[in-house]
């Protein structure tokens, strides 16, 4: 493997310095005082009966429920993040972006030679990025799963662990009023009139839409309800989002999780009975350094490209893992469009801290529906989202999107004229769809680790998926109704590498029945494909999610993590 | 002085006719959009017979209220008969501007919308008068303040006089008549008609400028 230590010691210098010159603006917001959960580096102990790499859905559920039985801490590579700290312009979310001179990014994005992939990067993992949808699959995708978990969706056993995850992201559904919506709603009345196998579903969200108004939730964190800014995919500025860090995380810490920033595992080997767990830690205003310490049991949930590019880094460090790593890659069959400048105001560009323009209403929560595609094979199924640009990005998009397509006529040119002008907020930006399609892939991408030692996905042959075209014909037909035009990803253009972009990377560490066909089992065990499993050794989030799931998949992370601590805890 | 002179001519022109007059004015107006009814943005089309049956009492009332009559036709169905009122160029709420106010009902529904003439962004007149923001509602529900279109941004529908296209701005031009009106005070009741809604806009972007 290329993972040149002496390299990573001057990339781990640099960082250390860009890290600081990085950090985002002071706090601006009204949001409520937190109290933050991560612990000084020096209070880290050697040794833990259990330790947790990973802070997303599955990190912080295993977290929350093994809280207790015995010293637990957990390990998140970014740095805990207070609302009123998140990028709320261009240039800020430019400096989040990840890298070796960044490592504390907020925006994790992956380019890969077929596939990029984008996660979120800090405490609470990608809640702190996504747009909070909590929908559960059709219980008849679980084909390609261990049959204890196919069991499970089809018997009903773990809607108990979906209602669970449901209650602690305190979900709500946003109303009918929204622009956006009702311009969905109305685009797939239309596709469904022509014939096509659509409906229109309102989706639920771990959004405080009208829960708390500047009272305590469930676990103390005070929380003010959500503005409808639109911001919530740059990081919510006003604490509204059900992150992890406001339930999960909190349950964890108070169940006695000892929480630590800042740290990156890089691999995991085998020390007598115990996991020797070894890391680099960036802390504030300090050199990184290297360490290691000893736990009993090891929850890898540091997401597919994490949790993969872990053990794949262990496996070059000696450790014996199936085969089947790095395999069973899903980009959850995402599909990036934007329906450019229609006829119809849909109000998709968020306006953050401030009052929407007196020319644009509220916008929403980035994703409030989808148009739900029906079919009698589930591979065959998909959705298309509604989402919305948050206000880091509008100024810019504002000035580019012209450049990309021809106005159809006076009106369509006009909107683009308000745009380059950028003094109205009715221009052919808020114009537009955001769509998010989400289907079925054949989970054919591969996770390999690059000359650096970081995850790529590779996935030759992906755009000509099946459900490319299906999708792209949808988001067009949709797109034309008003008169706008799809617009894809500039990635997707053979100028700019005809790769394609997920914001749901899945798989790498797949649940398979034995060692021959999966890295982990159905509870999450490391398979050793000596025989048996890796006593101890868990994988716990995206990466064991073998196939794409056709929806978003955080309740899906999220339960069977729930599924897996029962277990553990049974 | 300016004034002085035009009552002056408009005595003259009643005397010279011996019988008083309502001197009236009426003009069509077409617009096309979409908006929100039972649940889905449905395209409209509006054709609008505006009549100001006397143009000196449109003119002595500050919302200059118009009668109107026409029909609006929802995607492909039938146009519907609609009947109400127009206010052409009342002052905006706040006094911020100035606003044209369509309040029309039709057998099954009502609808406000409101076109709002205030610099605010650039040189946008055109856009000003011709863009007409609104809501579809049923024909029992109250009416909704202007200020919550014009302000708040509350509204669903979006249609617009097509101003781009000849056909459309050649038949609103060719529709304005007087009502009961002798010939001879045609042009001075156009005048009025001009008069004021210019005086109106001008006074909202030119004013502003010197």
């Amino acid at each position: 493997m290329d993972f040149d230590p002496d390299r990573r010691n001057f990339l781990a210098a640099a960082c250390a310095v860009a890290a600081g010159l990085c950090l985002p603006r002071g706090a601006q917001a009204a949001a409520p005082p937190r109290t933050p959960l991560s612990r000084p580096l020096e209070q880290l102990r050697s040794q833990y009966s259990t330790l947790v790499i990973g802070s997303g859905y599955g990190g912080s559920v295993m977290a929350a429920r093994l809280a207790g039985g015995g010293p637990l801490a957990l390990f998140e590579r970014g740095r805990e993040w207070l609302p009123q700290d998140f990028p709320d312009t261009g240039g800020a979310v430019v400096r989040e972006l990840r890298s070796d001179a960044a490592p504390l990014g907020l925006f994790d994005y992956r380019s890969g030679s077929d596939l990029d992939a984008l996660v979120g990067n800090g405490l609470g993992g990608t809640s702190l990025i996504n747009a909070n949808v909590v929908i559960a699959p059709d219980r008849d995708v679980f084909g390609a799963w261990p049959a204890a978990i196919r069991d499970a969706y089809q018997s009903g056993a773990m809607d108990v662990h979906e209602q669970r995850v449901r209650a602690m992201l305190a979900v709500e559904t946003a109303g009918a009023s929204l622009r956006k919506q009702q311009m969905h709603a109305s685009t797939t009345a239309r596709r469904r009139r022509a014939g096509a196998s659509v409906d229109f579903r309102r989706l639920d969200l771990a959004v405080n839409l009208s829960r708390y108004a500047g009272t305590a939730n469930a676990e103390g964190v005070v929380q003010t309800s959500c503005r409808l800014c639109g911001d919530c995919v740059s990081g919510c500025r006003t604490g509204a989002k059900n992150t992890l860090d406001v339930n999960y995380l909190r349950a964890a810490a108070r169940g006695g999780a000892e929480i630590y920033t800042r740290i990156e595992v890089g691999f995991v080997e085998r020390a007598g009975g115990l996991w020797r767990v070894h890391y680099v830690a960036r802390p504030a205003g300090a050199p990184p350094r290297r360490g290691s310490v000893l736990a009993a049991r090891v929850v890898v949930a540091a997401g597919a490209l994490g949790s993969s590019q872990i053990l794949l880094r262990s496996a070059a460090m000696g450790l014996v893992l199936p085969a089947a790593l790095g395999t069973r890659v899903s980009a959850n069959g995402d599909f990036l469009g934007l329906g450019y400048n229609s006829a119809v105001q849909t109000d998709t560009v968020g306006f953050g801290e401030g009052s929407p323009r007196f020319d644009q209403r509220q916008v929403g929560p980035t994703i409030t529906g989808a148009a739900q595609y029906a079919a009698a094979h589930p591979a065959q199924r998909f959705l298309i989202e509604e989402g919305a640009w948050p206000r880091a990005l509008a100024d810019a998009l504002r000035v580019l999107m012209p450049a990309t397509a021809s106005a159809p006529d006076v009106p369509a040119g006009q909107r683009e004229l308000r745009d380059i002008a950028g003094l109205r907020a009715n221009g052919a930006l808020n114009h537009s769809m955001v769509y998010l399609g989400i289907g079925h892939d054949s989970a054919g991408g591969r996770i390999a680790l690059d000359a650096t030692g970081q995850a790529r996905i590779r996935w030759p042959g992906l755009p000509a998926e099946p459900f490319v075209a299906r999708m792209r014909e949808e988001m067009r037909r949709h797109a034309a109704e008003f008169g706008a035009s799809l617009v894809e990803s500039p990635r997707a253009h053979p100028v700019f590498g005809a790769a394609l972009t997920t914001v749901h990377p899945l798989g790498g560490c797949p649940m398979g029945a034995d060692a021959g066909s999966g890295v982990v089992d159905a509870d999450g065990r490391v398979f050793d494909p000596r025989g048996g499993v890796h006593a101890g050794l868990y994988v716990t989030d995206g990466a064991v999610i073998p196939a794409s799931l056709g929806v978003n998949p955080l309740l899906t992370i999220a339960a069977l993590a729930e599924r897996m601590a029962a277990r553990m805890t049974a | 002085m300016n004034a002085v002179l035009r009552r002056l001519f408009a005595l003259l022109l009643c005397c010279a006719a011996g019988t008083p007059h309502a001197r009236g004015l009426l003009f069509d107006e077409e617009m096309r959009g979409h908006g929100y009814w039972d649940g889905e943005l449905r395209t409209l089309h509006f054709v609008l017979d505006v009549r100001i049956p006397d143009i000196d009492r449109w003119r002595a009332s500050p919302a200059h209220p118009a009668q109107v009559s026409g029909s609006l036709r929802l995607d492909a169905a039938a146009p519907q008969t609609l009947a109400g009122t127009l206010e052409i160029l009342a002052p905006a709420p706040n006094q911020d501007g100035r606003v044209l106010v369509y309040r029309l009902t039709a057998a099954n529904w009502r609808f406000l919308g409101a076109k709002l003439v205030r610099n605010d962004g650039g040189f946008d007149l055109i856009d000003d008068v011709t863009t007409l923001h609104g809501v579809l509602l049923p024909r029992t529900a109250a009416w909704p303040s202007v200020g919550s279109l014009v302000d708040d941004g509350q509204w669903s529908s979006e249609v617009q006089f097509e101003w781009w296209r000849p056909s459309i701005v050649l038949a609103f031009l060719d529709s304005f008549a007087t009502i009961d009106t002798p010939w001879y005070e045609v042009p001075w009741v156009k005048y009025v008609f001009i008069d004021t809604t210019f005086g109106a806009v001008a006074g909202e972007f030119l004013f502003d400028l010197l």
